[in-house]
């Protein structure tokens, strides 16, 4: 029980310090975690014998803490809520409409990121298996670090966040086959076979589950919340029976038990049930995973260096480059490649894994899980946009993209034209719409692969930053009859404003958030801004019209 | 170490416990008894299960859960009003039972420190057993369950003196039997029950104070962020308790008043839902671990007295509590209702059995028997509780209540259920014009969104929680909604709330902020749908249009 009081105390720390700086909560759990290490042992002696001395008359029986391995439970309980909660997530739908982008960036970063692991491994002269097991960890991204930022900054629906999202997803599902591979690559291959044949029954009995059975009892069976959760809680057991059975690791049932769950809207109603006991298990989990992390040897920092820059080196420049292949913007996807590079919390279980079956040491494991707590730890400063702005423009390959497009064509001399700040996310659309009605338009843009798309499409553009006065005027803003702006972004926007300086053309302004709106009024005493946005008026309309008079005939 | 027995064993029991409460659906049995039974085959009759200290720190969580939620869906006001008749009934009830068990087990022939043990068992309601079939019914905050809770909380104190008690004299009969040891033991247990009031004043003024002075800054800079609210919340019950225990008293009113003092937060109800899941699994495992530590080799030997105790408990009981309760001025049924939830004996008498048991004072026989009367009293008990309302009108007709010559009626208990209301979930921009749009047209709106201060200054009905959580949902009576509109920015909940409102035939407003996901939504049958992203470029082209033609 102190122990337990302990670690959630280390858990208030750590999300208090997250909510404070913005700051990645898991790293902060593992390091919380490592903080209690050397005082917990001491602290719940220390307290057990306050309590003994104040009291000692009300002991239950069993109640005695000391020597009860508590940590144990709490590894293999949030271990499989863990992977479990993963599994749930696991839908084709996340990549949205760009699967053929996730496949080629989840599989080319995790093939790239475990070679490079795998040479690294080789390079220390370590054995091959240990050497594969670090290909292992170091190839799949972070989705519970990702994810939350991508949220927290409501990026999860732009082009860059589905991809992200869908090749998380999708390194998550190879993590835990590759684990499958591993843990018998030793006893020859018939026995990896074997092992590939379990995880394909396990998945088809989940699969059949997902689709048949789940549907039926969850949406249909009128459960109630405490049955619904133990009927959740139970498929998780069976599952991780099976894999028992099957002398396959017991994540892969826990994930195999989230996947029989994740058809829609099944996932959803679980979802609902299971979120504050998976917030409670996250934290209790990689707390007591943070305090078996020993400080590696000094001769092997070198290593984590290597690998911390390996992540840094490689994973966005190539996921840039795939991603742009694939028809993603320069800037989502270099901003996915930023996200990506840290190493993820399945990175630590297959290390966990690895170093309870003895196929690695403990300062290994530890070596990782540093690697992990540090690269976490850089992804939101890593996605800032000042980084963002400045590696666009020193990426090479960007200013290739951009030289193939050309510059585009000055607009001095046109008469009247409708001006584009950037292309975001439909600027093509409204130009082309325009065009067909004979107007004039003119596309501001520095993304290189946009650029490219714009001249695929035949819109006229001008290559350049559509936020800088000199760019504007050589698009011809002084006889433009107005300025659109393509962001929803009210700095963007700001900027964009600043950039027009004395010249009054109406700025049309897509909808954003209304606070930031009311704050933008203000520029309306010295420039004509038409904030377009009528989705409320739209909305209102129907409800007196129809809607009331629907719902009066149906009382 | 993945290898082990504790995932085993927590599987076997989560296995069994579904298997066997999916039985008593069928059945009709409330669920905990059908734990219970589920252990009893686990542990006593084929062994596959034996406790260990990870399933026994699981049962203590559940425990402690429970009573937090009790505490938070219980504010001070609500309980102050119950203290009178709590503390009255408590310690009445305990004297007249503990008095009348002993005569009982007297005259069936158990020696007198047989009988005093037996008296005592039996004289324990289980709170635990209680709270978890009024949340079943969602009573607890009923007048008669809010009685019942105080009462609960009296009978804990006095477990505690109790065991503080029994502790003295299990040392004192461990030791040399010296006049001077004797002596120094009374010294001690005097002390301690001493202490342990102390204790008990100083954990109530410091949870006070905090609750006024200390948490309410903090928790308000957390509230935006329901993770750091729940964790906070959760380590600020561990510590409650842990210092209740350091204060020598039971983890149980120290999660209680852990409770207590955040249900003074404005989003205490979506605390409430978070733990709720969290304790529904921890409780479970406790009920099945329950019956794993029964045991009941003598009982059948004692059949005649198993009997006629269980008979005294689920009689007598409820008979002194109409006595004491429809005597201070409560009408019949909330004293009828609050006197059946009594007539049970707690998981604490079986601890206080493994004392004595383990204090040489009482032999394994005697074990048996309270276990045999513990599952029967609560068995029969749990359909007491359910099915209070039916029960008192059969005793009624039946003119059994007569004797206690009550106040007749009903006292009144004040709820709403919210019906024909237009339910906003999410108070962002669009939101809150909605909101305000729709208030003006005098809707009843009920707005709702996980971060408090995004309902504040609306002048609309708040609830504060997460939508995808089936509670809130029930608590917002989406069911019973004129519409659901959502403008939220978040795929996953817009298509469970689209999913929602398709089953219940609730007109559903959604924002479809990007275009991806509008073929989804339209499968779910939403009625209309916001699209921000087409309205703006729409927008933008007539107004682009209207400038060139000015131009012309």
């Amino acid at each position: 029980m102190i122990g337990l009081a302990l670690i959630l105390f280390a858990a208030a720390m750590a999300v208090t310090v997250s909510k404070a700086l913005r700051f990645p909560l898991i790293p902060l759990y593992l390091l919380a975690g490592m903080l209690l290490q050397p005082v917990v042992g001491g602290v719940v002696e220390w307290l057990e014998t306050i309590v003994v001395l104040a009291g000692g008359s009300y002991t239950a029986p069993g109640e005695e803490m000391a020597g009860f391995d508590y940590q144990t439970a709490i590894l293999e309980l949030g271990l499989a809520f863990v992977v479990f909660a993963v599994g749930l997530e696991l839908s084709p739908r996340r990549a949205g409409n760009r699967k053929k982008a996730v496949l080629w960036v989840g599989l080319v970063q995790f093939a790239v990121l475990a070679a490079a692991g795998f040479a690294v491994g080789i390079y220390w002269r370590e054995t091959v298996p240990v050497a594969i097991f670090l290909g292992l960890a170091v190839a799949a991204s972070s989705t519970l670090v990702v994810i939350r930022h991508l949220k927290m900054n409501q990026k999860m629906f732009t082009s860059g966040g589905r991809l992200v999202t869908g090749v998380l997803v999708l390194q998550d599902l190879l993590v835990i086959i590759g684990l499958v591979v591993l843990m018998r690559v030793e006893s020859g291959v018939a026995e990896v076979l074997a092992g590939l044949v379990g995880v394909f029954a396990v998945g088809l009995l989940s699969w059949f589950l997902a689709r048949y059975v789940m549907p039926i009892v969850v949406l249909r069976g009128k459960l109630g919340e405490e049955l619904l959760l133990l009927t959740v809680l139970t498929v998780l057991s069976v599952f991780m029976a099976a894999a028992f059975w099957l002398g396959l690791p017991l994540v892969v049932g826990a994930f195999m038990a989230g996947l029989s769950l994740s058809s829609f809207p099944v996932n959803g109603v679980v979802r609902g049930l299971i979120n504050s006991m998976n917030d409670f298990f996250v934290a209790l989990f990689f707390l007591v995973l943070g305090s078996l992390i020993v400080v590696p040897p000094v001769e092997m920092w070198g290593g984590g260096v290597v690998l911390l820059v390996l992540l840094l080196v490689v994973t966005p420049p190539l996921v840039k480059v795939v991603a742009e292949l694939k028809g993603l913007s320069s800037r989502a996807s270099l901003e996915s490649g930023l996200l990506l590079a840290q190493t993820s919390e399945f990175s630590l279980i297959v290390a966990l894994y690895a170093m309870l079956h003895g196929k690695i040491e403990a300062e290994l494991f530890s070596l990782i899980a540093l690697v992990t707590i540090i690269s976490m730890s850089w992804t939101p400063f890593l996605a800032r946009e000042g980084v963002v702005r400045t590696l666009i423009h020193l990426s090479p390959l960007s200013r290739w993209w951009a030289r193939r497009a050309g510059e585009g064509r000055l607009h001095e001399e046109a008469d009247g034209v409708v001006l584009f700040a950037g292309m975001g996310e439909a600027g093509d659309r409204l130009a082309r719409t325009l065009m067909k009605k004979g107007r004039e338009v003119l596309v501001i843009e520095e993304d290189g692969v946009l650029l490219h798309q714009l001249k695929s499409q035949g819109i006229p553009f001008l290559r350049g930053d559509p936020n800088n006065s000199n760019t504007l005027c050589r698009g011809g803003l002084t006889k433009a009859v107005a300025v659109v702006s393509t962001s929803v972004r009210e700095e963007e926007n700001r900027a964009l404003l600043l950039a027009m300086g004395k010249e009054r053309k109406p700025l049309l302004v897509p909808v954003f958030d209304r606070e930031a709106g009311q704050r933008f009024e203000v520029y309306r005493h010295i420039h004509p801004v038409v904030i377009t946005d009528r989705t409320t008026e739209l909305f209102l309309q129907w409800f007196d019209d129809v809607a009331s008079e629907s719902l009066v005939e149906g009382k | 170490m993945f290898e082990e027995t504790f995932l085993r064993y927590l599987g076997m029991i989560l296995f069994a416990g579904v298997v066997f409460a999916y039985l008593g659906r069928a059945l009709k049995v409330p669920s905990l008894v059908m734990y219970m039974i589920a252990g009893i085959l686990l542990g006593p009759i084929f062994g596959l299960v034996e406790m260990e200290e990870a399933l026994e720190l699981i049962a203590e969580v559940g425990i402690i859960l429970l009573l937090f939620l009790v505490g938070l869906e219980l504010s001070l006001d609500r309980i102050r009003d119950v203290g009178k008749v709590a503390l009255f009934a408590g310690i009445g009830q305990v004297l007249f039972t503990a008095a009348g068990g002993l005569v009982v087990c007297l005259l069936l022939g158990f020696s007198m420190i047989q009988s005093v043990f037996l008296a005592v068992a039996l004289t324990f309601s289980s709170t635990v057993v209680v709270v978890k079939l009024l949340d079943l019914k969602g009573e607890i905050d009923h007048l008669y369950g809010r009685i019942a809770i105080g009462i609960f909380l009296v009978q804990d104190l006095v477990v505690i003196l109790v065991m503080t008690f029994l502790a003295g004299l299990g040392s004192a009969a461990g030791e040399e039997e010296s006049a001077v040891v004797e002596e120094a033991a009374w010294w001690t247990t005097a002390a301690d029950i001493g202490l342990a009031f102390v204790g008990m004043g100083f954990l109530l003024a410091f949870v006070l104070v905090a609750s006024k002075y200390i948490l309410p800054k903090p928790f308000s800079w957390a509230a935006r962020s329901p993770e750091t609210v729940f964790i906070w919340s959760l380590a600020w019950c561990f510590l409650i308790v842990l210092l209740a225990k350091f204060l020598n008293l039971s983890e149980e009113i120290g999660a209680f008043l852990a409770g207590l003092s955040l249900a003074q937060l404005p989003y205490h109800k979506d605390l409430e839902r978070r733990v709720h899941p969290l304790m529904n699994f921890f409780i479970a495992v406790f009920f099945v671990t329950l019956g794993v530590q029964m045991e009941f080799t003598a009982a059948f030997e004692n059949l005649g007295a198993v009997l006629i105790l269980s008979l005294f408990v689920l009689i007598g009981n409820p008979f002194i509590f109409m006595l004491i309760i429809t005597r201070m001025k409560y009408k019949e049924k909330t004293a009828f209702k609050t006197s059946v939830t009594v007539a049970q004996i707690s998981e604490f008498s079986f601890i206080f059995a493994y004392m004595g048991i383990a204090a040489g004072l009482i032999g394994l026989d005697l074990m048996s028997i309270i276990s045999a009367v513990g599952l029967i009293t609560i068995a029969v008990s749990a359909y007491m509780i359910l099915y209070s309302d039916p029960l008192y009108e059969w005793c009624r007709k039946l003119r059994l209540l007569a004797p206690f010559k009550a106040r007749q009626g009903e006292d009144r208990e004040e709820k709403e259920k919210r019906v024909g209301h237009v339910a906003i979930v999410g108070m962002n921009g669009l939101g809150r014009r909605i909101a305000e749009a729709l208030v003006e047209r005098g809707e009843r709106v009920l707005g709702i969104d996980n971060d408090p201060g995004k309902l504040e200054g609306l002048g609309v009905e708040g609830l504060i929680g997460n939508v995808e959580d089936l509670s809130l949902r029930e608590e917002a009576n989406l069911d019973s909604a004129k519409m659901v509109i959502s403008a939220l920015q978040i795929e996953d909940t817009n298509l469970i709330l689209a999913w929602h409102c398709q089953e219940c035939g609730v007109p559903f407003v959604v924002n479809a902020f990007d275009l991806s996901i509008i073929p989804d939504l339209l499968d779910l049958n939403s009625s209309y749908l916001m699209t921000p992203f087409i309205d703006g470029l729409k927008m933008q082209e007539e107004i682009l249009e209207k400038m060139e033609d000015l131009r012309k």
